[in-house]
């Protein structure tokens, strides 16, 4: 098992790098859609709810399928890796959107109208009175999120990415030492996991530090 | 003790499966005889069961007195063992050879049809082993590889097919062997954690390679242009072979895997009977006929394996 170590290392850095970049894409996705379901036109709302209620009501699975397999027929060949940062970064964005959203209207509509009459844009409202106090709602939520992206990297195997899951799968079938390959396989997610975690709960105590 | 709980087991299992044979056969009376309907009147044409002819404790003796052969068959694998939906038939190279056991068994006329005389049923790979050692079946023909820990659990026959690894191709492709493949440049696309996948790294260790769950994503992913080559059984090849005529097969058999029929250790003189059947087969030209009716489209006939 010692031996095959470095080959499950080396899936669990291609699970890293997945990671990393679908959060990036998620992260730049949800807060655009999030605050586009939030502003005061319809149509633009619209487009918003499109996205979020079409991604996130599919299954990763087939949007990782369709990416890989199907684009192909419209001229996109995506290799593995990309085709799976694409579908995870969509996927997770769509569930980044409602976070961000339902962050954005927990902040009292009187602060909206005070900003307002103060003189301040729409813009100006939201980039120095409802995000700042939005983005320290929305931490722990996106937390999650970015656990359960992390965890979701895995079904990136299915397209043939070799991640740690796929590695793992291969070793299993050489080896047959199923147990220890896949406990092997779960720790490796878990030393990603647990230290994310922590570092969820620090950045949420850092930020809500000026709230008591 | 053991012997009456076997016969319980035999005739539970066996209650469900008649009565689904008696719903579908209901269905497609007209498209086809019936398996059951027959069961009580024998067909015109065939001569009576030769029930003398065999020591009465052997085991055809039995499957002469229950009047069907039981047999085990894979009813999701094409060209071997596939369930027709027009008819509800299952039909395949493994079925007509174990049609051609029935008619040895029940002394069958050769040009006779032997269908009413064989209860087939579908079983996965994992249910082979146990179906014969509980007495449900009385052969397995299912694909199923001869390996030496199977040895320890049920008696083979001889080798009825010679199955082995090889490379399905586009149409186009100028590949002609798995060494043409052992390059860096060159993608085979086979199944994660299967042995033709660990083969390819055997036989063209240089080659890249793109593993799914399953071949069909295999295809696909050929077809894409995303694999030179997709590599598995040949008998699995052969089955999207005859889906998508822009595909060829190439380079032949670079592994073996030998199929054998299966029988349980406890069937008196079974085994040697089946063999003598199996060997009359592969020299008499009925192996050959077979071959060509299902796997024609692979290719001619090769001679029956030893």
């Amino acid at each position: 098992m010692a031996a095959n170590l470095p080959f499950l290392l080396q899936g669990l850095w291609v699970t890293v790098q997945l990671a990393v970049l679908s959060l990036l894409l998620a992260l730049t996705l949800g807060i655009f859609f999030g605050v586009l379901r939030t502003v005061p036109l319809k149509p633009l709302r619209a487009v918003g709810t499109a996205y979020v209620e079409f991604f996130r009501n599919t299954p990763l699975l087939i949007q990782m399928y369709f990416t890989f397999f199907a684009l192909p027929w419209l001229g996109v060949r995506l290799p593995g890796f990309q085709a799976a940062f694409l579908s995870l970064g969509i996927y997770t964005g769509a569930f980044v959107a409602e976070v961000v959203r339902s962050g954005i209207l927990s902040i009292s509509r009187g602060q909206v109208e005070a900003a307002r009459s103060l003189g301040l844009s729409y813009v100006q409202t939201m980039r120095h009175v409802i995000l700042p106090q939005a983005v320290s709602i929305t931490v722990p939520p996106l937390g999650n999120l970015v656990i359960a992206m992390t965890k979701n990297t895995s079904v990136a195997s299915a397209i043939a990415v070799q991640d740690v899951m796929y590695n793992g799968n291969i070793l299993n079938s050489r080896t047959f030492a199923t147990y220890e390959v896949f406990a092997a396989v779960g720790a490796g997610y878990l030393a990603l996991t647990v230290p994310l975690s922590f570092a969820v709960n620090r950045i949420e105590r850092h930020l809500t530090r000026f709230r008591r | 003790m053991g012997l009456s709980r076997r016969t319980l087991i035999h005739s539970a299992s066996m209650a469900p499966a008649a009565a689904l044979l008696a719903a579908c056969g209901g269905t497609t009376q007209n498209a086809s005889p019936s398996t059951i309907a027959t069961a009580t009147t024998r067909p015109a044409g065939t001569t009576a069961p030769q029930a003398t002819a065999f020591p009465a404790t052997s085991h055809m003796a039995k499957v002469v007195q229950r009047g069907k052969l039981l047999a085990g068959v894979k009813q999701d694998q094409p060209l071997f063992g596939l369930l027709n939906p027009r008819t509800n038939q299952i039909e395949g190279f493994d079925i007509d050879i174990v049609k051609e056991i029935a008619k040895a068994v029940f002394g069958l006329a050769a040009s006779a049809d032997a269908t009413p005389r064989v209860e087939l049923r579908g079983v996965t790979s994992a249910q082979r082993i146990p179906l014969l050692q509980e007495g449900a079946v009385d052969i397995i023909a299912a694909t199923m590889t001869i390996t030496d820990a199977r040895k320890l659990e049920i008696d083979f026959s001889e080798i009825y097919y010679m199955a082995g690894q090889s490379l399905l191709v586009p149409k186009a492709s100028t590949i002609t062997k798995i060494q043409d493949m052992d390059k860096a440049d060159q993608t085979v696309c086979s199944a994660q954690g299967s042995t033709s996948e660990q083969n390819i790294t055997k036989f063209a260790p240089a080659a890249q390679k793109l593993l799914f769950a399953g071949y069909a994503e295999c295809v696909t992913a050929m077809q894409q242009g995303r694999a030179q080559a997709v590599s598995t059984d040949d008998i699995i090849l052969a089955g999207f072979l005859e889906q998508d005529p822009n595909l060829k097969m190439v380079g032949g058999q670079f592994t073996q895997e030998p199929y054998g029929l299966g029988m349980a250790k406890t069937s008196m003189g079974f085994q040697e009977f089946v063999n003598s059947e199996v060997r009359k087969m592969k020299t008499d030209g009925r192996w050959k006929q077979i071959y060509t009716k299902w796997l024609g489209k692979v290719g001619p006939a090769p001679e029956p394996p030893k």
